[in-house]
């Protein structure tokens, strides 16, 4: 039983293409880290771009990052019986609760395990390039690649994935799933900018309570030499060691939780969920019990004006839709919260210098704000332009939309003005937080 | 009066969806039926401006559907087979903002409309809820609101009672029936009691071509003393009577075929002389495309 619903979960992983796109991401990142020489977190210098300190380094940072690919995996291997209502024909089989579970949560870590594996592969491969700098680079010893790959990369999917899952069975929402991995990593970065930016000198505790691993493994090398770099891995003691554990049993807490509390009856499940299947069967029952109206009766009359005035109009209504369809999206907010608390972090910072308190000029917040939200705009702006034009085929609106008696230039036009909106809307929220900051 | 004539469209892929339609369709309501994958509805996205076809020309009263698309859209109402919503919007909001895109400018005049169109559909209840919480049946009736804003001189509905129950279905055909009087509605189905009920006029297509167009009793009548039927007990029965004549339809009733074949002569061996239906219009002149 387990073993099915383990390589039914694999078996549809491995037939997706987007996990050989997942893939492709880890492998390419590490292949270029390797082989370009000022590419990454090492850069130029002395230390080997395939050394243990370099590969550790690379993991680390790329694995904190990669946590919405773990999120991308875990989330929808329970969700996707809610999505698509799979779930009533499941749970009328007599099916056990690890077996469901259990064998969802292992296909996704063995899929998880193979597109992480990607920075292994690609550390590798890059040695090989022509264009490689052979002096920064040592003969390949496997266990460099493999060690800070388990005690790194391994953990984290295991952690990470395990938290991911938990929620996504418990409230059976991608949105919360969702909220919850922004939640996270804002309050992680709140958490690296503290230590960081302020240079604090006291690392114990922040390091065991580091769950991406940053702050742990700057901690534990930043004495190392050149040599020692170039040899060293990091070993399962002091502060790394503790700090392991303390998120290995977070994992097993999660996975705990959620066998202890995950309802196996498909009436739960249904109530608790709220898609909009269940409200619209609600919806539809509510109806039932209604009197409805039999008879029909005549249509007020209504005059069609047309030309430049109305055409304005309809430009003006066009842009309030398209703003309104982004600004109601949960993604949208969850980019600019990120956004929000970036700004917000390194503006409280930008007033100390090197644990100096400067004052915070117009120029030094102006680049502070800047430099962090910049790339926030780029991000909706490259996102939602692709989404504003597609939207109507994406919803199958495009019919209706495309026999509406509009000009086909203020379609457009309304396009652009709703994303210059939305982009002025959150300028303007980012230099109000330059204030308060 | 809608004038079709010679209507060809083959898409990219090879599939020829239409092959020479020509029809002339008064206002009232037209029916148009056949099965999936007939060309229904690339007639019909060809008279709603959305395709354009290979040759052929369409006009309403003068005015070209094919090449003044912005004058067809002014007196255009569709409802699409398939359609999409705003997820986040209320159907309230999406008929204002698709009333101001029809030219209802005045927003007297819209709010009186778009308020009698959501009682009209029974949407009254419901017009402040997100439209990705409505049912298939209620996302529907939403569909039939927007088609029928601003008064439309061509009315295009593509399988509208797909997804209602029998009294929505019901009340959906009267309020089409009753607007449908002096403007031409095209209602495209494979229910085809929907046309019994409701079409003055009806064509049959099928395989891109047009099998027949007629007036549903008149085409009733000219069936009347040929159809037969019978009731097979075995399947080797039925076998036998199908390789015997040209059969109409088979139904199971209570268990056991009935089959109903064309005949212009008494075929005897157990055949009863059956009253003709409009279902017996569709199947015989499917029966006989084929065969052909």
């Amino acid at each position: 039983m387990f073993g099915e619903f383990f390589w039914f979960e694999l078996k549809l992983r491995l037939r997706s293409i987007s996990t050989y796109v997942f893939f492709l991401i880890p492998f390419l990142l590490m292949f270029f880290e390797v082989s370009v020489s000022d590419f990454g977190p090492i850069g130029t210098g002395k230390i080997l771009k395939n050394g243990p300190y370099a590969l550790t380094t690379s993991y680390v940072q790329l694995t904190a990052f990669g946590a919405i690919l773990i999120a991308a995996i875990f989330g929808p291997a329970i969700l996707r019986d809610f999505q698509q209502d799979t779930y009533q024909l499941l749970f009328t089989r007599p099916i056990s609760k690890f077996a469901y579970l259990g064998g969802r949560w292992a296909g996704s870590l063995v899929t998880t395990t193979f597109i992480f594996s990607g920075f292994v592969w690609g550390g590798m491969f890059g040695t090989f390039m022509p264009w490689a700098d052979k002096t920064r680079l040592e003969p390949i010893h496997f266990w460099h690649y493999l060690q800070p790959f388990l005690s790194v990369t391994l953990v984290q999917i295991f952690f990470l994935g395990s938290v991911f899952f938990g929620v996504a069975a418990l409230t059976r929402r991608i949105v919360v799933v969702y909220l919850q991995g922004v939640a996270l990593f804002a309050l992680y970065l709140v958490q690296l900018f503290s230590v960081v930016l302020t240079n604090k000198l006291d690392r114990f505790w922040p390091s065991v309570f580091d769950s991406l691993g940053i702050i742990v493994f700057e901690n534990v090398t930043r004495y190392w030499t050149v040599v020692e770099r170039n040899s060293q891995l990091l070993h399962w003691t002091g502060v790394f060691l503790y700090n392991r554990l303390v998120w290995l049993s977070l994992g097993l807490f999660a996975l705990g939780v959620t066998f202890a509390l995950f309802p196996m009856s498909a009436e739960v499940l249904g109530s608790r969920r709220s898609s909009k299947h269940a409200e619209a069967a609600r919806e539809e029952e509510a109806e039932g019990r209604k009197t409805s109206r039999r008879v029909a009766i005549a249509l007020a009359p209504a005059t069609q004006r047309f030309g430049p005035p109305t055409t304005w109009i309809q430009l003006l209504y066009l842009t309030r839709l398209r703003f309104l369809n982004i600004t109601s999206e949960v993604p949208f907010w969850a980019i600019s919260f990120i956004m929000l608390v970036f700004v917000l972090v390194g503006g409280h910072f930008a007033g100390e210098n090197n644990g100096v308190d400067v004052w915070p000029v117009t120029f030094l917040m102006v680049s502070v704000v800047s430099g962090q939200a910049g790339l926030f705009l780029i991000i909706v702006g490259a996102l939602y332009a692709g989404e504003v034009i597609w939207r109507e085929r994406d919803l199958r609106f495009e019919q209706i939309h495309d026999s509406l008696p509009i000009q086909s230039w203020a379609d457009f036009l309304s396009k652009f003005l709703a994303v210059s909106l939305v982009e002025a809307l959150l300028v303007s929220v980012v230099l109000l937080c330059g204030v308060i900051s | 009066m809608l004038s079709i004539h010679n209507l060809s469209k083959t898409y990219p892929g090879g599939v020829r969806a239409l092959r020479g339609v020509s029809l002339d369709i008064p206002p009232g309501m037209f029916g148009l039926i056949g099965p999936n994958g007939a060309g229904k509805s690339t007639l019909m996205k060809i008279l709603a401006t959305l395709l354009d076809p290979d040759s052929g020309s369409a006009s309403l009263d003068g005015l070209d559907l094919i090449v003044e698309k912005d004058a067809t859209r002014r007196l255009l109402g569709y409802l699409p087979q398939e359609f999409g919503v705003y997820p986040k919007m209320s159907a309230l909001d999406l008929l204002h903002h698709l009333a101001v895109m029809k030219g209802i400018t005045k927003s007297s005049e819209r709010k009186e409309i778009v308020e009698s169109l959501l009682q009209q559909t029974n949407l009254w209840d419901v017009r402040k809820k997100a439209l990705g919480g409505y049912s298939g049946g209620m996302k529907q009736r939403f569909g039939i609101a927007q088609a029928l804003l601003a008064n439309p001189k061509l009315i295009i509905v593509d399988e509208p009672t797909a997804g209602l129950d029998p009294a929505e279905r019901n009340r959906f055909l009267n309020l089409l029936s009753s607007i449908g009087r002096n403007v031409v509605v095209i209602l495209s189905t494979h229910i085809v009691e929907d046309v019994r009920e409701l079409c003055s006029r009806m064509a049959i297509i099928s395989n891109g071509e047009l099998l027949l167009e007629a007036v549903p009793s008149q085409a009733i009548d000219a069936l009347k003393g040929k159809v037969w039927s019978k009731l097979a007990a075995t399947d080797d029965e039925r076998e036998a009577i199908s390789t015997a004549f040209p059969i109409i339809s088979t139904h199971l009733v209570g268990g056991q075929h009935e089959i109903r074949i064309y005949s212009e002569t008494a075929p005897g061996d157990g055949f009863a002389p059956s009253e003709a239906d409009l279902e017996d219009v569709y199947f015989h002149n499917l029966a006989k495309h084929e065969r052909n």
